[in-house]
């Protein structure tokens, strides 16, 4: 079952990022005065490092068991 | 003083390489890949040194510049292939490991009990790598050229280049690559940092004004459309994340590693890393307000500096541009001549030890740079352009590769793999020979393929050719059978 999460957890960027490509390719609005487009995948890759944080946490405890 | 300081780079460059063999025995697996003693902080280097070459220098800021939002491909995917690796590198690590293996070649080789497929393989690396190193040698002679104002030309640039490269490969083999991807990976970060700092506040007043007018006035810059438009960036991130560890160099310096916990706190790590890229993206941005009319969109980030900065200051940028060539341009040399003598000579010649493959491999580094020096003297296409073609090609290793680990047997026979492989690598030949796209050759597939990566095209058909394979071996097996 944890090693399911972790995969799970490892596909979202994944997801996040190609679905961004579809759905905030727009010039239409902008996010803290950035293109959504280039806010989205910034954003998407700050937030894979603490993702694979959290996949690497359940490692140790897959790990100690 | 900017000649100068390029020059001091060359040297510095060549020095550390040459004090990286102190105190070695350079045998064949503490030139390839270390003796597999690197710690994390080296592996980092190395793993980031993908990061910043002289693709994110000139590359990656001259294709904002130029296309705009397709650029965040480049962003996209190292994030991604990090993750990936995180899964990938470590079972990789260990069968090396077990089998005390070299050369990605010698991996096919031996977990498909196939010397064959390891000569197909070692001869794709090859031809993948050998656009990838001229890539190196084309921004490096670029680089030079621009900032010492034409005194060293592009032509003898990539000749000094190249030599460079030779003395410190052949003395020192990836030792030389991790020693100078310390002081490479410090001047790039300062550069780039600088520069994406500094240029869109000379040219737009900072970051938050540039986007206004940048948006105001050039709003295509921040969308995808045909021919990159929404298929085009999902299959190219998706081509480059999946073919990122596919490289012969990745498998080397993941076998340099000294444990694999090293891939798994990179993993977490380099996303973070990846994110200066923006800095790139910022300036490449800059640049279309500082030089508006370049016809080589490559050149925008030493167009937009040799223009807003003194002479010293475009001399320390062309210094880390070389560095960022010379890297990882260092760990394709010593790969391919590793794959030519260990994997290509020592199959068809007399050689009765590992020290003869070793000295062939460093022999080898001579004619390898220098028809890579020759690519990227003749050669014309863009950056960007040759990284995509090598990827295209190297990606086709993944289908065997993954299904080598998690599938069945029978669907990961030597056979699936040889024909996939070749089938991907024929469909990426035809379509890069003829110019056209996967939707010209098949017609009746649907018209919002029309811009699908022709990697992802050929990626297709290698696993289709894969399961056919199984097919026909499952089928003759079943009928050999009721036959007896």
């Amino acid at each position: 079952m944890r090693r399911f999460i972790q995969i799970l957890l490892s596909l979202v960027p994944f997801l996040g990022i190609t679905l961004s490509a579809v759905y905030f390719n727009t010039t239409k609005s902008t996010i803290f005065g950035i293109p959504p487009l280039y806010f989205w995948i910034a954003t998407w890759v700050l937030v894979a490092s603490p993702i694979m944080m959290v996949v690497k946490i359940i490692d140790r405890h897959i790990g100690r068991k | 003083m900017a000649l100068l300081i390029v020059i001091a780079s060359f040297v510095i460059a060549t020095l550390l390489g040459l004090l990286a063999r102190s105190g070695k025995k350079m045998d064949l697996e503490q030139w390839t890949i270390g003796g597999r003693g690197f710690g994390s902080a080296l592996v980092f280097l190395l793993m980031a040194g993908e990061i910043y070459t002289t693709f994110t220098f000139l590359g990656a800021s001259g294709y904002i510049y130029k296309h705009g939002a397709p650029a965040l491909y480049i962003l996209a995917y190292g994030a991604l292939a990090y993750i990936l690796g995180y899964w990938l590198l470590p079972p990789i690590w260990r069968y090396a490991k077990e089998n005390n293996l070299i050369t990605q070649a010698d991996f096919f080789s031996h977990r498909f009990n196939s010397p064959s497929l390891g000569i197909a393989v070692g001869f794709l690396g090859i031809l993948a790598m050998l656009p990838y190193l001229a890539l190196q040698l084309k921004g490096l002679g670029l680089i030079v050229e621009i900032t010492t104002g034409g005194a060293i030309s592009q032509t003898t640039a990539i000749l000094i280049g190249a030599a460079a490269l030779i003395v410190y490969v052949s003395a020192s083999g990836i030792h030389a690559s991790a020693w100078t991807a310390v002081l490479k990976d410090i001047a790039v970060l300062a550069v780039v940092v600088f520069l994406g700092i500094y240029l869109p506040d000379h040219a737009f007043g900072g970051i938050g004004p540039m986007f206004s007018h940048l948006l105001r006035n050039k709003p295509q810059l921040f969308v995808l459309h045909t021919p990159n438009n929404s298929v085009w960036f999902i299959s190219t991130v998706l081509i480059s994340a999946l073919g990122f560890w596919m490289w012969p160099h990745a498998f080397a310096y993941t076998f340099a590693a000294r444990d694999e916990t090293s891939f798994k706190r990179n993993a977490v790590l380099l996303p973070l890393y990846q994110l200066i890229l923006v800095f790139v993206f910022f300036v490449g941005l800059a640049a279309i307000g500082i030089v508006p009319h370049l016809k080589q969109s490559d050149l925008a980030l030493l167009a937009a500096t040799a223009s807003s900065l003194p002479n010293w200051a475009l001399g320390i940028v062309g210094g880390s541009g070389v560095l960022a060539a010379l890297v990882p341009g260092s760990l394709l040399v010593i790969v391919i001549s590793t794959l030519l003598s260990k994997n290509g000579l020592a199959l068809y010649t007399r050689f009765s030890s590992e020290a003869q493959v070793a000295l062939a491999a460093k022999l080898l580094v001579i004619p390898v740079t220098a028809i890579a020096a020759t690519f990227a003297i003749v050669g014309n296409s863009s950056i960007v352009g040759l990284l995509l073609l090598g990827y295209s090609y190297i990606t086709q290793l993944f289908p065997a590769l993954i299904l080598s680990f998690f599938a069945p047997k029978y669907l990961a026979g030597k056979h699936g793999a040889f024909w996939g492989i070749l089938t991907g690598t024929l469909v990426v030949t035809i379509l890069t020979v003829t110019h056209d796209r996967i939707i010209d050759l098949l017609p009746f597939l649907p018209k919002q393929l029309a811009d699908l990566n022709n990697g992802i095209a050929a990626l297709t058909c290698n696993f289709l050719a894969l399961i056919a394979v199984y097919v026909v071996t499952v089928l003759n097996f079943k009928v050999r059978r009721v036959g007896s």
